[in-house]
Formats: C-alpha cells, sequence, structure tokens
C-alpha cells in the first residue's frame, strides 16, 4: 500500500510574521523580547538569517579550504533567504505493507531568485564558517505579489 | 578612414575607462560542503551604450598592477557583489530515517560589468 502526499507547505508565517530578538542588557541579566512584525503594504521588513558552511576534507590550504567554507555558507543562507521569502515545497510519502511501515521519506524543494540581498557578517573558525545576510523586504512591492502566490 | 577613426576611438575609450566583462557562476553545495565551483570571464568587445546601474568599490589591497590583474585576483570579490545583485537558487532536501541529503545550487546569470581600475582601488559597475 502506497500512501503518497503532495503537500505545499507555506512558510508564510516566516515572511509576514517576521520574529524579531532586541536584546537589552538589565544588571548583567540578558532580556530577550520578541515582537511579531507583519508584512504589510505600508511596511518594509528585513529577513536575517545566517548561513552554515563547512570547509572539504582534501584542500591544499587552509585558505581554500576556508574560502569553500565561505562560499558553501553565502549558498546556504541564499537558501533560507529564499525559504523564508517563497515557501518551501515539501513531497512526503510512505510505504506501509501490512499496516508496518517500510520506507518513510520526506522530500523538500527550493527554488527562487534573490535580487539585493546584503551580507552583514562572516565569521569563520578552523573549517567552519558563518554568514550573515539580510534581505529588505518592501511591503508596497511584495505583499501584493506575495498574496497572490499564496492564493 | 570611419571605420579606422572609430577602432581608434574604442581602443582610447577601452583604456581611458576601463574594460568590461562577463560573469557567470555556479556553486553547488552537498550538505553544506562545496561539491562544485565553475565562474566564467570573458571580456566584452563591443562598446555599451548604457551605464551601469550600481557601483562598488574594492580597495587594491593585493597590489594588482594593471586591470585584468586586478579582476583575476578580486574575481571571488566581485562574484559576491554579482551574487547579491541577483542570484537564482535552487534545493532540495531528503530526509530518510537515516540519513538527510542536502543538495543547493546557486547561479547567477550572465552579468555585465565594468571595472575602473585605479592604482588604490577599482570601481566595480554592474550592468542591471
Amino acid at each position: 500500500m502506497k500512501k503518497i502526499i503532495v503537500g505545499m507547505a507555506i512558510i508564510a508565517s516566516s515572511v509576514f510574521a517576521e520574529t524579531v530578538v532586541v536584546k537589552s542588557n538589565n544588571d548583567s541579566s540578558t532580556v530577550v523580547e520578541e515582537k511579531n512584525i507583519v508584512l504589510n503594504n505600508n511596511n518594509a521588513i528585513t529577513l536575517s538569517v545566517i548561513g552554515q558552511g563547512v570547509s572539504p576534507e582534501h584542500t591544499i590550504s587552509n585558505y581554500q579550504a576556508l574560502a569553500l567554507a565561505k562560499k558553501a555558507a553565502i549558498a546556504d543562507a541564499y537558501k533560507m533567504l529564499a525559504e523564508k521569502l517563497n515557501g518551501v515545497k515539501v513531497e512526503g510519502y510512505d510505504i506501509v505493507k501490512n499496516m508496518v511501515i517500510q520506507r518513510s521519506q520526506v522530500k523538500t524543494c527550493v527554488s527562487s531568485m534573490i535580487r539585493h540581498a546584503n551580507i552583514v557578517e562572516t565569521k569563520c573558525a578552523k573549517d567552519f564558517c558563518e554568514v550573515e545576510m539580510e534581505l529588505k523586504v518592501v511591503g508596497n512591492k511584495w505583499y501584493p505579489e506575495l498574496v497572490s502566490s499564496y492564493k | 578612414m570611419v571605420s579606422r577613426a572609430s577602432l581608434f576611438l574604442q581602443i582610447a575609450s577601452a583604456s581611458l575607462f576601463g574594460g568590461e566583462y562577463y560573469f557567470t557562476y555556479s556553486i553547488a553545495s552537498n550538505n553544506l560542503v562545496v561539491s562544485f565551483e565553475k565562474l566564467q570571464i570573458s571580456k566584452k568587445m563591443t562598446p555599451t551604450a548604457s551605464k551601469p546601474n550600481n557601483f562598488f568599490h574594492i580597495p587594491n589591497d593585493k597590489n594588482s598592477s594593471s586591470e585584468k590583474e586586478f579582476v583575476k585576483q578580486y574575481k571571488d570579490e566581485i562574484v559576491e557583489l554579482i551574487l547579491t545583485q541577483r542570484a537564482s537558487v535552487k534545493s532540495s532536501t531528503k530526509m530518510n530515517a537515516a540519513h538527510i541529503t542536502e543538495h543547493s545550487t546557486v547561479r547567477s546569470l550572465p552579468t555585465l560589468i565594468s571595472v575602473d581600475f585605479k592604482e588604490d582601488f577599482g570601481i566595480i559597475g554592474i550592468y542591471e
């Protein structure tokens, strides 16, 4: 028996309600406040992601390893921005035989064009890199398009 | 006579205002590790009537002596600038009970840039 579930997991919440973390220091204790900012026709929100990348095993030098880790981190950051902006297509299926699951698989797929994203910060360790990237989404330009694509 | 004059003007303008290059870039990663990377740079052979839309400034810390060397040494920085302007992303993830496989591809379309090389810095203009 084969059961196929095909669905669109719309990460509208990530676009329409971005979580902004505000940190403030009060007497050596850190207070974290969370606010939900909703994208509408009249405002603009900034999507922020942190992409991660690992250097390959066989590299000529440390410089090459770090450069490749940084590039992988940039690719990961772009992927995360695309997920936030345009959503993820999720496809899952389970193979059940005699009431027992034989195989279970979930596939996710992202495809998007990102314009005017900015690299805010790059942190690199030994063979690992993190890239923080930001994308400003202007409501009067994007809100109608996003709403129509989710209808 | 006219064609000779126009050829001379083209050469003079190229030497005065810098060259223009097409950059085409793609990178693929598997499980956050780069598996494939391709960068194609080709010099534009005909003049462009329009002007670049966005300009960026790259300091010449690596002491490049010519425009060609500057493009060669700072190709990674130029690629970053191009990707920030426009990047096409495709990613897929497969999750089984045993493992997760993630594959991402980031590509930029052939993008025309202008390089204005000075001694201490270079100005990169990106056409849209």
